[in-house]
């Protein structure tokens, strides 16, 4: 996958995420107490989960989307 | 003078010594301070340093102060604190790793050169430069304020509110001045640990307050379940505060100069790569996770907290007054870490994009003395500000982020756009700010939107509207600008 469509592909994992983080203000069942999981209320385990998927998008993205630049030279050529 | 006061005093001065003696022993390399690359922005900063510079850095008093109060009053919607850090990440492992390429192979040290660079404009660069040191400032004198708060209240007025202003101020100035970015850097490491311990000694005295953590929740679901709910429009924290503060944090919280600024001192574009990466994790749950624990389950013990902001060390003081003197040092620790970075942000910024525009046959050398002499001045100002309340600084401190999220739209223009043109690119950039005043002042966030959203958004369609009718950067120096970041696969 060339780096534009790696790019692009982390930003549109990004508005999932987003997506998720505001699926509570949409999705009644989710601005809720109850399921509670480990003594936890609905609201407080559901965004954590949120955070979490995140964190692993993000995680992916520093290992396989993202780029770096040192193999190459002020001038983009690569180093010898 | 009761032994309490005197448990906290002997407890600051350890604090204040410690500090000095990493960052004038550990962190002092004087090597790396006889360039002014090397005052300002180290010379490859090792990644355990960076790390916490940048967590330190970018956490500051407000997650002890504002944001527990903001979750004690407004409720789980604050939970925004932890969501939009990976928005912050994702800009510094996206962005972090070009703006390090193109600081080592043009020689950049502040944000201001980069972008003026692209779009070759002094005024460009004399723009950003005033509005980044707008902003910085009075964020700075915040910090200032907060942290003195903290001693005096904690030593129970032993400390006076301005004596504890002038104490921060000398410790702070004294390892910045001598071992400028990588003094401040080392300290940042020590103070970025304590605090975060500090986060989770609260989260387990609360929690052990409440009867442990299922009981907490039960408790709190019981006496206080109007804050386990998210709110809708009718009240404050709507989803459409929480949307445009979750853009204005996550891209202030990138483009603030003094994070920006930590994506140059990496080792190597990889490392900065790999450090966003562990970031997220780091600052969702090591550090927020304590923090959104607390402001919340406070509600069990103590339901009519009237000052929630300092919720946290009344707390403390109520129930483990031993740990409140420890509070108060985290206060110290994450407000002096970012009153540090700051200084070195501002002192670079009027050594650098200021002070070489108008000298630009000053040597080396000279801008290093000048970036020393100028660390000075600006605490001094801060300080003198810090005595002062003055409408216009806490305008100042509330548009802060708004500030800095507008440089995101000239940004793009260098990467992604590259239709944008400098003058759209400048006008869009004024247009947010002053939408951003407006917006926040005088309209009163419209709708229900923050005004830096509406900054934003202007700063979109100015630049829209006048990049249509200017010309753009010319191919060649847009080719030789960004040619370090070339990849074999572009060719």
């Amino acid at each position: 996958m060339d780096v534009k469509k790696k790019q692009t592909l982390y930003w549109i994992l990004f508005a999932f995420y987003l997506l998720l983080v505001f699926s509570p203000f949409i999705i009644p069942g989710l601005n809720a107490i109850n399921p509670i999981i480990l003594g936890t209320p609905l609201t407080m385990w559901y965004i954590h989960v949120v955070i979490l998927v995140g964190c692993i998008l993000v995680f992916f993205g520093s290992k396989s989307l993202w780029q770096s630049f040192d193999d190459t030279d002020e001038n983009g050529e690569v180093k010898k | 003078m009761g032994a309490y006061a005197i448990a906290a005093i002997i407890a600051i001065v350890i604090y204040m010594a410690f500090s000095l003696a990493v960052g004038l022993g550990l962190g002092y390399k004087k090597e790396v301070v006889s360039t002014s690359r090397g005052y300002f922005i180290g010379t490859g900063t090792q990644n355990f340093i960076l790390f916490f510079t940048t967590v330190a850095t970018w956490f500051s008093t407000g997650l002890y102060q504002g944001v527990v109060g903001s979750l004690y009053k407004n409720g789980i919607g604050w939970i925004g604190i932890s969501t939009w850090q990976l928005l912050v990440v994702s800009c510094m492992g996206v962005f972090g790793p070009r703006f390090w390429k193109l600081s080592k192979s043009h020689n950049f040290v502040t944000p201001a050169q980069l972008v003026s660079d692209y779009y070759q404009s002094k005024g460009f660069k004399l723009i950003i430069a005033v509005g980044m040191l707008a902003f910085c400032i009075p964020s700075m004198m915040a910090q200032i304020r907060g942290v003195s708060w903290a001693i005096n209240a904690i030593t129970d007025n032993a400390i006076s509110f301005n004596m504890a202003i002038v104490i921060v101020a000398i410790i702070v100035g004294i390892y910045v001045y001598f071992g400028g970015f990588n003094s401040q850097a080392w300290v940042d490491t020590a103070q970025g640990l304590l605090f975060i311990v500090v986060l989770w000694g609260c989260l387990f005295i609360v929690a052990g307050v409440n009867g442990g953590w299922t009981e907490s929740w039960r408790r709190l679901a019981e006496s206080a379940p109007d804050v386990l709910f998210y709110k809708d429009t009718s009240q404050y924290w709507s989803w459409r505060r929480y949307i445009s503060f979750f853009f204005i944090q996550g891209l202030g919280g990138f483009f603030a100069p003094y994070v920006w600024q930590r994506t140059y001192a990496a080792k190597s574009s990889r490392d900065c790569r790999k450090l966003a990466g562990y970031m997220g994790a780091f600052f969702c749950f090591a550090v927020c996770l304590p923090v959104v624990f607390c402001g919340l389950n406070m509600h069990v013990a103590m339901p009519a907290m009237e000052n929630p902001e300092n919720g946290l060390v009344t707390f403390m003081a109520e129930y483990a007054p031993g740990w409140a003197i420890f509070v108060s040092l985290g206060i110290l620790a994450a407000g002096m870490s970012t009153i540090s970075s700051i200084l070195v942000t501002c002192s670079s910024i009027l050594a650098v994009d200021i002070g070489e525009t108008i000298r630009p046959d000053a040597g080396d050398d000279k801008v290093r003395q000048w970036g020393r002499m100028l660390v000075l001045a600006i605490l001094l100002i801060g300080v003198v500000m810090s005595f002062m309340t003055i409408q216009t600084i806490e305008i100042l401190i509330n548009l802060t982020l708004a500030g800095f999220a507008q440089m995101v739209i000239p940004v793009l223009g260098i990467f992604v756009f590259k239709r944008m043109t400098k003058a759209g690119a400048c006008a869009g950039y004024l247009a947010g700010l002053v939408v951003s005043a407006l917006g926040t002042i005088t309209w009163n966030n419209p709708l229900g939107f923050m005004g830096g959203a509406w900054g934003f958004l202007a700063n979109i369609v100015i630049c829209i509207a006048v990049s249509a009718v200017t010309k753009p950067v010319s191919e060649e120096h847009r080719a030789a600008f960004l040619a370090p970041l070339k990849t074999p696969d572009q060719d």
